[in-house]
């Protein structure tokens, strides 16, 4: 079927709301008394939905890659939000729960209870991969939490190309191994260099000097974190109130 | 970041603000929604995972621009609404279908539940389209983006012709689609 291309042109700014009053008037009458037409609207509306369906069904899955992600660093996820659990468990533990934040916390107990792994959200559809590069091998031995490997892998990336994403996972990674004062390097490297992940590098880097007990380096990052409205105030407010 | 900046990012293609800020409010969201709406672990997440989506739709189509509030309390805002309608629809609280939903709040008339068999070719059909096309359609239709920032994206001389190869692919499209739809016993009009 060869289609008029004025009436594809036409169905086009109908489906952008860019018909004037007469023009939306016309094609709702043609659509009523003309088969042919309507039943190119149709076609074209079910192809136009069709693509944003299958669009938005790709975000999901990113969606869903995010969460198995989460749910495969579930101990360190739950330990993050250790508060949600207690009150599950009883009415006992909420009024702990509760009662907790007006204690004063050791650094390293607040480390442990507010770290979490950065999730790897810089290289996620990694699945079939047959000829993998050394980025994506990389990013993959991080999702397997084979983090000694991950590090390995990140560090050799980074010597030949800039890499935000890379250097972040490097950082959580060194963190995760121990190796804190490296990770430290990682995370100030990172906020000299990426707009993008400075924020997200300052809080890790805060967290990287609670584990070393470095409480005064701590608090500045932490009162600069909390002090705009972003993902990690709350956090950071909380961690601040512990410290008191 | 502020949440402005952070808008700002995930409007022009910031994966990475929508990933953190799906695991950031994920556990209070979900807490909240078993809750207050006695719904499943499960439901809770799939329920999240569509707040999210059409967060990310009203960032990317202009509609969220500048927050009035925090990012959680508007996420939370889309949630109850979510919630609400999946209860009113069913009836009752039963598990929500993500892809069902995700038809309805994408058409443009929600009333219209398109035919299955005829929805299942396009699908087939669009697969089939190949690249540039495919991402160059999804670039126009869902991220409705101009035809000037396709151009920049996709490396085309200009807005013009990236208008032409739009319209080249969709011509291809409603070639394939129709040729399937030849072949294939289906009796329903379109």
């Amino acid at each position: 079927m060869k289609q008029p291309l004025h009436d594809i042109d036409l169905i086009e700014r109908y489906f952008h709301n860019a018909l004037t009053t007469e023009e939306a008037h016309n094609l709702k009458d043609r659509l009523k008394k003309d088969f042919e037409f309507q039943k190119l609207f149709n076609q074209e509306k079910l192809l136009v939905n069709t693509i944003r369906f299958q669009a938005a069904k790709k975000d999901l899955d990113f969606l869903k890659d995010i969460e198995n992600s989460l749910q495969k660093n579930k101990t360190s996820y739950i330990r993050k939000h250790w508060y949600y659990y207690a009150a599950a468990a009883s009415v006992a533990l909420i009024a702990l729960a509760l009662w907790m934040p007006s204690f004063n916390q050791k650094p390293e107990e607040l480390y442990a209870a507010y770290f979490s792994p950065h999730p790897n959200i810089f290289e996620v559809t990694l699945r079939g991969e047959t000829d993998p590069t050394l980025r994506t091998q990389a990013f993959q031995a991080y999702d397997q939490a084979n983090y000694e490997r991950a590090a390995t892998l990140f560090a050799e990336l980074l010597k030949a190309n800039n890499d935000p994403g890379a250097l972040m996972l490097l950082g959580n990674s060194n963190l995760i191994l121990n190796r804190t004062e490296q990770a430290k390097q990682n995370f100030i490297d990172l906020i000299a260099s990426s707009d993008d992940l400075d924020l997200h590098a300052k809080w890790y880097l805060s967290l990287s000097y609670l584990k070393t007990g470095e409480t005064a380096q701590a608090k500045n990052l932490l009162n600069e974190v909390s002090g705009t409205e972003n993902i990690y105030t709350v956090k950071a407010r909380e961690v601040l109130e512990k410290m008191e | 970041m502020a949440d402005d900046q952070i808008i700002a990012k995930i409007r022009n293609g910031g994966q990475a603000e929508l990933a953190l800020i799906y695991e950031d409010y994920r556990a209070e969201f979900i807490h909240w929604m078993t809750r207050e709406y006695h719904c499943s672990m499960d439901d809770s997440k799939d329920i999240y995972q569509l707040t999210i989506l059409i967060f990310y739709d009203n960032v990317r189509s202009g509609k969220l621009e500048h927050l009035v509030s925090s990012v959680k309390t508007y996420l939370f805002g889309i949630g109850k609404n979510v919630a609400r309608e999946n209860i009113r629809k069913a009836k009752r609280n039963i598990p929500i279908s993500q892809e069902k939903w995700l038809k309805e709040y994408l058409i443009d008339e929600p009333n219209e539940v398109p035919d299955e068999n005829l929805f299942a070719i396009a699908k087939k059909v669009l697969e089939n389209l190949g690249q540039p096309c495919q991402q160059l359609v999804e670039l126009f239709y869902y991220e409705k983006k101009s035809m000037e920032e396709i151009s920049i994206q996709l490396n085309y001389k200009n807005a013009d012709t990236a208008k032409n190869q739009k319209c080249k692919c969709m011509a291809r499209l409603r070639s394939l689609f129709e040729k399937e739809l030849r072949s294939t016993p289906v009796n329903t009009l379109l």
